[in-house]
Order: C-alpha cells, then structure tokens, then sequence
C-alpha cells in the first residue's frame, strides 16, 4: 500500500513496537476477534496522537499510554457492558493450550491477571516488562510510592488467585 | 507464584505469540470506540436537522405569503439551527475526549469529567426542546388552525398545563433512565477506576 512520508514513518516506528502492543491486547482482550479489534482500534488511536507527539517522553512510554487509556475506554460494549473480571467472562484453563512447566505457570498467570481491576493490570503488565518506577509513573500517573505499594499488594493477589486456580 | 520468577518466561512467549500486522492497513480504518460511535451519532444529528430545515425552506418558500407563516416558518427554522447547534457542540466536547496521549489518571479524569458534562447538556437540551415545543403547541393556533390543534385548544387551560407538566416529568425519568442505562454503568466503572488511581 502507498503511503505518504508521514505513514510510513508512523507505520516503521510502531512496527518496532507490535510486541508491545500485543501485550497490552493479551492482557484486555480474552478472544483472538477482540484481540485483533482492540489491537487496530490503539492503532489508530496512536495515529490520531501521532502529530501531537513531540519527543518529550520515550517512544515506548508514549505508546504505553495510548494503548492503555485505549484499552480501558474502548472495554464497553454497546449492549452488554462487560467488565473483564467477572468471573463469567474469564476464560477458563482448560480451554488455554495445555504445556508443562513454565509456559503452564504462565498462562495462570494470565488467568489471575484477568481478575484483577484494569489499572492493576497495566501495573502487572509494566513491571513484567520490566519498566522502571519512573517510567511507571509517567505512563500511569500514579506516583512511585503509591506504585510500590499497590505492586506489593498486587503481588499478594497474585499469590493468592494462583493458590485457588 | 511469583511474579519475578515468570519474567524470562513473559519475554519469550510474547516474541512467540507476536504476529505482524500491516500498520499502514490499519491506520485507514475507522474507529469503532464508544468515542467515534457518539460523534458518529452527533454529526448524523446535526445533518438531519440541517436537512429538515433546507426541505422546510425548499417546501415552503412560496407560501411566505403573511405574517403568520413567516413567524411560524422563522420560529421552526430557528429551532432547527438551534438543536443542530446543540448537537454540533456535543460533538465538539466528544472530540474532547479523543486525546489518548496523557498519563492514565489524567486522560481517565477528563474522560470521566466530558461525559458526565456531555449527559447533563443532553439533559438540559432535550428540556429545552420539550419547552419549545410545548410552546409551539400553545402559540400555533393563534396563526395556524388544524383539526387537532383546536381540538386541543378546545380544553381547560388546567388539563393542558397538567398533560405538559406530566410530559416534561415523564421526559425527566425516561431521559435520566435511558442515560443511566446507556452510560450509567460505563460511568461508575470509569470513576471506579479513577478512585484507583488517588
């Protein structure tokens, strides 16, 4: 497809980061169809922010924020407003690819992330990646104290769904 | 288990799950958000209404012929400007809303506070289309005379003003009742997550 300089430039940069829009649709989105249509729908969210973006921030961090602020806004349904941890609406085990080890612990995890609230799922998701405190806080705008506390009592959840899964 | 220990893990299996996708593609899609379906919304109202006034001019151009009919078309041509401006600057404050760019708290607080500023506009534009029309049906027949316009008129002044005055009460209830439906959950999930974030 042609392009002006523009798009390709968008389209190179965000390239380089699908992976980390593909984690943000794996942790709000439960089925591939809802996957792909919250992975275009922060696509085209970031084009729409992509000429107010002046370099202030980094890239990924940048990213971040329009893909979680698309993310929580764009969960409601038209009719059946759904919100990800009610127990109804969480995919079951048994239904994820079954694998021995790590890959097994992993997908528990991504069941008891499920049944957190949508800010404490982004707080999981950035400290997975292994993002600072600091960056944390730009993104989520939460200050680094109350990030640790709320980390720490994250944690403790985790530790507690994993237990009765 | 602990979290720390699932990080390698977390890297590997999203570079596995990765598919790519055509960037460009997408960025020519249309927004299917709750953002992009209210503006939609909007901007089909204020082109409906634009259109009955342009057929209103077109229809009844030639029969400008007194007074009345001029108050009476002037009057119904404002009114058309009038909710057309209501839902153009309902579509104005939504767009308010499109700006993803900020951090979390803050773009969720201004989320929180456009909508519910959008429901009460709504709420106060619906009552004040109710007035005009309320006045509209007391003020036509002095210009304008029709079977059930008399009919109408024919009545106590006290049941008439009692049917308005349940009409507008009812407008109140199923307005705040359709609102709470639409939005009502979406808004208490949002403050929800709000309150999280203090």
């Amino acid at each position: 497809m042609r392009g002006t300089e523009t798009e390709k430039e968008f389209a190179q940069r965000i390239s380089e980061h699908q992976l980390l829009l593909h984690k943000v649709c794996r942790i709000y989105a439960f089925t591939e169809a809802d996957r792909k249509d919250l992975f275009q729908e922060i696509v085209i969210q970031l084009w729409k922010a992509w000429p107010k973006f002046q370099g202030l921030s980094k890239f990924s961090t940048w990213v971040y924020r329009v893909a979680i602020n698309t993310a929580i806004t764009t969960l409601r349904k038209e009719k059946d407003f759904i919100r990800s941890y009610e127990p109804a609406e969480l995919p079951e085990l048994e239904d994820w690819k079954e694998s021995e080890g790590e890959e097994e612990r992993l997908q528990l995890l991504y069941k008891a992330i499920a049944q957190l609230n949508e800010i404490d799922k982004a707080i999981v998701m950035l400290y997975m990646e292994d993002r600072s405190y600091e960056e944390m806080e730009d993104i989520l705008g939460l200050s680094q104290g109350n990030l640790r506390v709320k980390m720490n009592r994250i944690k403790d959840k985790l530790r507690q769904l994993t237990k009765t899964c | 288990m602990e979290l720390d220990d699932l990080k390698q893990a977390w890297k590997e299996q999203n570079k596995q799950s990765s598919q790519n996708q055509n960037i460009m593609e997408l960025i020519h899609q249309k927004s299917r958000g709750p953002v992009a379906s209210l503006k939609e919304a909007f901007k089909k109202q204020v082109r409906f209404f634009i259109c009955l006034m342009v057929a209103m001019i077109a229809t009844q151009i030639r029969n400008l012929d007194n007074t009345a009919a001029l108050i009476f078309i002037g009057t119904y041509i404002l009114f058309c400007i009038g909710v057309a401006l209501f839902f153009y600057q309902n579509y104005r404050i939504t767009s308010e809303l499109e700006g993803m760019d900020g951090n979390v708290k803050s773009s969720l607080e201004r989320y929180v506070t456009v909508l519910q500023q959008r429901l009460k506009w709504q709420q106060i534009g619906a009552r004040i289309v109710m007035l005009i029309f309320i006045l509209l049906l007391e003020v036509v027949p002095f210009f304008l005379h029709g079977r059930i316009l008399d009919k109408w008129h024919s009545l106590s002044p006290v049941i008439r003003f009692t049917a308005y005055a349940a009409f507008l009460a009812i407008q109140y209830f199923v307005g705040r009742s359709v609102e709470k439906q639409k939005f009502g959950q979406y808004l208490i999930y949002l403050k929800e997550l709000t309150a999280e974030l203090k």
